[in-house]
């Protein structure tokens, strides 16, 4: 049984990328076969991410015109069993994806004994994004604790309920996750971000977590490999527990309040 | 061979004739040109595509009196067709006319209330539903997102039953309970519009847009539970979040339209 499951957002630059890729990993870990696909075309940048632009031949859009095979186009990651990346063209639009194309790029995944196929959209609730999200079984909707973001996240799980394939074919409708990130407990504390609470709120929809805001993100992503596995870090503990919740375990959630800070810290914090 | 229940049946009359009103979308032509017809309409009816689909419409071609003969009408039915909309009959057709329509399956239905040939429509019960009356809305694009699925089946009779709509209404969704009253048991978010042209209830917070009487009942009332709406309207007159006194944000209210103004009092 392969899973379609598409990152998504509205809003730019809240983490869908990093987000694919660290849930990409971490299901790959537990012994899933596991490929992410970068739907930005255009702005190829989950290879970077996952470390292996410089092994990309041939991208999604080449797959799709037919000018590759699939399996040409594919990479293998060399560090982690199970885990495979398609990278996006850099040279093409998102024109260039049509509902046909991507449907049989899915199909052949499944024939391939994919269980979990990652697709990170693009932003914005344009073309790119409406073919990443329109053959998901399940959606990952990430949030940045701000009205803004919250707002686009409404608009996209109004898309998500209305122009997908499952809503057309009037199939169970997608299962729908949120997952807040770039999320500071101390400035929710102060009221400077908007807490758990008022997000689950507006958008009403079951709760992966929170990844907090965290420097390792991109000293991670520098270093071409998902700060999930740098383990000491919180945003790996974080994006643990929420690809554990994602599989259906239960995980207590941690990271949303502030830490109790000790006597000498409060003096010379 | 004859089945018992058939014979049962067939000891009565096989049919009995009965009178009634029933709702019909009446589409009052300012144009004769197809392609703007249609773009238009699609304009209208994709946003909301469960409100329309296979409605009944009536041609009323009263206003475009002089251009009827640039109107085809086959070509009319066509496009309406292909819109998901169920021509069923043609008004203030001239009587030299009626032979095609009758030809085309179109019946001639007469207009109540009292509307005249040539006269500007003020039975705004039965025009095109609401972006024109709806002004303050009209501006922003369709949007391209189809509401939550309603729950709401249309009553055989006069007036549709109740629009009743439970998950919450998401920005960029439009919600329009067409002749009818709206229940929504969910939060209308920011961004999202609900529209009726009977009342509104809201049984969570309203933080997008809600219009009563969309079509000029100024009769109609909004009540909701939380008061954070961008906009509220009632027979036309509306009120913009500025226009909220601080007092009643976040409170339950009704709104309804008192000597020609807009008011807003605690439930
Ligand atoms: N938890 C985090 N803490 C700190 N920085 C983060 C976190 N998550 C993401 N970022 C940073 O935010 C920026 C945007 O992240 P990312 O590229 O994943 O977003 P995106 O939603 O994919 O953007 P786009 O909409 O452009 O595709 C990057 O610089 C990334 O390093
Ligand atoms: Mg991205």
């Amino acid at each position: 049984m392969s899973k379609i499951v598409v990152v998504t957002s509205g809003k730019g630059g809240v983490g869908k990328t990093t987000t694919s890729a660290n849930i990409a990993t971490g299901i790959a870990l537990t012994g899933k076969k596991t490929i992410a696909i970068d739907f930005d075309v255009g702005l190829r940048n989950l290879d970077l991410i996952m470390g292996v632009e410089r092994r990309v031949i041939y991208d999604l859009v080449n797959v799709i015109k037919g000018e590759a095979k699939l399996q040409q186009a594919i990479i293998r990651d060399k560090h982690i069993e199970n885990l495979y990346m398609l990278p996006a063209s850099q040279t093409r639009d998102k024109d260039a994806l049509d509902p046909e194309g991507i449907a049989r790029v899915l199909e052949d995944l499944k024939q391939m004994g994919f269980e979990y196929i990652i697709c990170d959209s693009p932003a914005g609730i344009e073309k790119g994004a409406q073919m990443a999200m329109y053959f998901a079984d399940e959606a990952i909707v990430v949030t940045n604790p701000e009205v803004s973001s919250v707002r686009d996240s409404d608009r996209v799980l109004g898309l998500l309920a209305a122009k997908t394939s499952r809503a057309e074919q009037g199939g169970d409708p997608i299962k729908t996750h949120l997952l807040l990130t770039r999320y500071s407990p101390a400035q929710v504390a102060r009221g400077e971000m908007l807490s758990v609470g008022d997000v689950l709120e507006i958008l009403g929809i079951p709760f992966l977590g929170v990844i907090p805001e965290s420097k390792a993100v991109l000293q991670a992503s520098n270093k071409g490999a998902p700060v999930i596995l740098d383990e000491l870090t919180e945003v790996a503990q974080a994006y643990r527990d929420v690809v554990y919740r994602f599989l259906g375990e239960e995980r207590p959630h941690r990271f949303i309040e502030q830490e109790k800070r000790g006597f000498l810290k409060r003096i010379f914090g | 061979m004859v089945a018992l229940t058939e014979r049962k049946i067939s000891s009565g009359p096989a049919f009995e004739v009965k009178g009634t009103i029933a709702p019909v979308t009446v589409l009052c032509l300012r144009s004769t040109e197809l392609d703007r017809i249609e773009a238009e309409l699609r304009a209208r009816v994709e946003p909301a595509p469960q409100m329309f689909l296979n409605a009944p419409i009536v041609i009323d071609v009263a206003d475009i009196e002089g251009e009827l003969d640039s109107l085809s009408l086959p070509g009319l039915v066509e496009r309406l067709r292909r819109c998901r909309l169920i021509p069923i009959g043609v008004a203030h057709l001239p009587a030299a006319q009626a032979k095609l329509a009758a030809e085309m399956g179109l019946a001639v239905v007469q207009l109540g209330f009292g509307r005249t040939r040539g006269a500007r429509a003020n039975s705004p019960a039965h025009e095109m539903p609401p972006a024109a009356a709806a002004a303050p809305v009209a501006a922003p694009a369709p949007a391209p997102a189809a509401a939550p699925a309603p729950t709401a089946k249309s009553a055989p009779s006069e007036q549709p039953a109740t629009l009743t709509i439970s998950s919450p209404v998401r920005g960029g969704q439009v919600v329009y309970a067409n002749r009818t009253d709206l229940v929504v048991m969910a939060a209308v978010n920011p961004g999202a519009q609900v529209i009726a042209d009977g009342h509104i209830h809201i049984y969570g917070r309203l933080m997008g847009r809600a219009l009563a009487g969309a079509h000029g009942q100024t009769d109609a009332r909004v009540f909701c539970q939380s008061l954070e709406a961008e906009l509220v309207s009632v027979g036309g007159e509306f009120l913009t979040a500025e226009d909220i006194p601080a007092k009643m944000h976040g409170k339950p209210a009704q709104i309804f339209v008192e000597h020609g103004s807009v008011r807003i009092a605690p439930l």
